[in-house]
């Protein structure tokens, strides 16, 4: 149970920053010691150096100035001074011959390097080397020198108490170092447990939602930081959900709603029919009712489901260049008989050839929805102008404007949702699918539908549609 | 055909285009009952119906024309079904 929630814990983003944390933090303190420790390491070695130089520059001064005697007093006092386990010297011959030392006792171990004083002998320049102490972790540093033609030097330092000081501050590094990991650990566990507690609670948001209802949103502390950013987008995706969801909802009672109706008008007359008719000529009257009412139906059902195919995008094999005037003309044509015994003017105003990829079908039905509303809602004596032009170099405009009964403005956005009528037209015929067809047509077709009305004074459709490429050839 | 030439009776009869292409529709199709959407796919290549009877509307223009100034009608109603040309005995 303990080992499974920490094997879960393993892969939280917490533990990971947390472990990230720590361990930049221990690389970069560790980084920083090594190189404290290597600087003071070599400090310590150069101040020895120095040190020594200078000793071994004085003992050729004074036997310059005052002889091997005067040398050989001036080294045993020197050595005596620093004490006897700090400095040590040899004074010898380039044939190892030793012919004054200090009190050896302590350095036993160190002999002449003959190989430093071959090279010694060679190139005249001063040698260091270091030689450890035995039984001991502490370094001795000597020198080889050459004071005269004939006398030879090894003097050595002692670096203990510099290593012990090293040692220490070595030490004591480690006990901080230990002490700020686990702060480290601490801190990182905090801050990042902190900064996720937003994700927790849009997680913990998502859940109550998958579980319940839509309503719920993540609070937002507008405060303008990741969490709150993702906050804020997760809640606008709740939003899109709930309308979409609400609108599938209203979608399908409105489906049901208007397939219901002609069912129940079919099934009552039926009814009608085989309780009180008698003749022939009765029974025929109703197939031919039942036929105009299924007719009805399976036009809404086809309508639907071209809308849905339509809004899923088009078929490119359906697309070709096409010219929107020759579809408008065609559709206006089709029109005027109905516009006539209506006495309605049906005016064209194609200025251009309006060449556009399109899948010809879907055109010509969007065209004559939008003419066959026109000529709909507008009474007898009454205008419907069809106009199409360019909009600019790169889309053509259809416009349709009627001087009918106009969209209530609440109405405006509401006409292209599927199945919705207004309640000024919920008495004509018609399943309300017209707009929602034209929308999906003009989208697919990378353009757009736009809707201007006074109510009392008619309305006016716009929809814009990119041009074809020239160098298409469709 | 050629000509668009409609005579009934011996006297000439004047038809727009798409009247003409209805009747001479009708015609190939003449004694079968011919359906609205058929029409709408074959005389105008529309593939749907709409929700106005556009093809009534044009049926009564052509009806005006060919059948009301004489005696026998020619271009019967189906309800529910079509429309058919029959030479009536």
């Amino acid at each position: 149970m303990f080992f499974d929630r920490i094997n879960k814990l393993r892969y939280t983003l917490a533990f990971r920053l947390t472990l990230w944390y720590a361990a930049l933090f221990v690389l970069s303190a560790g980084v920083v010691f090594i190189l404290f420790y290597m600087l003071i390491g070599s400090a310590i070695e150069q101040r020895t150096d120095d040190d020594l130089l200078q000793r071994r520059n004085a003992f050729s001064r004074i036997f310059a100035l005052q002889g091997a005697e005067m040398l050989q007093r001036t080294a045993a006092l020197q050595a005596q001074a620093a004490g006897e386990k700090k400095l040590f010297y040899r004074l010898f011959y380039p044939s190892g011959v030793v012919f004054s030392s200090s009190n050896m006792r302590y350095w036993k171990s160190i002999g002449i390097d003959y190989g430093a004083v071959e090279a010694l002998l060679e190139n005249g320049d001063d040698i260091f080397v270091t030689h450890a102490l035995p039984n001991t972790k502490y370094h001795t540093r000597v020198i080889y020198a050459r004071i005269g033609s004939e006398i030879m030097l090894q003097m050595g330092y002692n670096m203990e108490d510099e290593e012990r000081l090293l040692q220490v501050f070595k030490q004591w590094f480690l006990v901080t170092m230990s002490l700020m990991l686990a702060l480290a650990v601490a801190g990182g566990w905090f801050l990042a447990r902190r900064a996720l507690a937003g994700v927790a609670m849009v997680t913990r948001t998502a859940r109550q939602i998958s579980e319940t209802d839509l309503q719920t949103r993540v609070p937002v502390r507008h405060r303008h930081t990741e969490i709150d950013r993702l906050a804020i987008t997760f809640n606008q995706m709740l939003d899109r959900i709930q309308r979409l969801v609400t609108g599938t909802r209203q979608m399908n009672d409105n489906i049901a709603h208007d397939l219901r109706s002609p069912i129940a008008r079919i099934r009552g007359m039926a009814e009608v029919t085989l309780t009180k008719s008698e003749t022939l000529d009765e029974f025929q009257q109703m197939t031919a009712s039942t036929i105009e009412e299924c007719d009805r139906l399976l036009e809404m059902i086809s309508t639907m489901l071209t809308i849905s195919r339509t809004e899923a995008g088009m078929h490119p094999d359906r697309c070709t260049r096409v010219d929107l005037a020759a579809i408008i003309h065609s559709a206006c044509d089709l029109f005027e008989p109905v516009a006539e015994d209506k006495a309605i003017a049906l005016r064209k105003q194609i200025r251009d050839a309006a060449p556009v990829l399109g899948d010809q079908r879907m055109l010509q039905r969007m065209a004559a929805n939008l003419i066959d509303n026109a000529i709909k809602y507008t009474g007898g004596g009454g205008v419907v102008t069809v106009g199409l032009r360019r909009d600019g170099t790169d889309s053509v405009l259809l416009t349709v404007a009627d001087d009918g009964m106009g969209i209530a403005p609440e109405d405006l956005v509401k006409i292209f949702h599927r199945f919705y009528r207004g309640d000024q037209s919920r008495s004509l015929p018609g399943s309300g699918l017209g707009l929602s067809l034209v929308q999906a047509v003009a989208r697919a077709h990378g353009g757009d539908v736009q809707v201007q009305s006074t109510p009392g004074h008619g309305a006016r459709f716009s929809v814009t549609i990119p041009v074809a490429p020239t160098d298409s050839k469709g | 055909m050629i000509n668009r030439e409609v005579v009934r009776d011996g006297r000439k009869i004047d038809l727009q285009p798409l009247e003409y292409s209805l009747l001479a529709y009708l015609m190939r199709n003449h004694d079968k009952v011919v359906s609205k959407t058929m029409i709408m796919e074959n005389v105008w290549d529309y593939h749907f119906d709409p929700q106005t009877n556009v093809v009534e509307a044009r049926i009564c223009r052509l009806r005006d024309k060919i059948d009301k100034s004489f005696g026998s009608k020619m271009i019967h109603t189906v309800r529910g079904v079509g429309y058919v040309l029959r030479q009536d005995q």
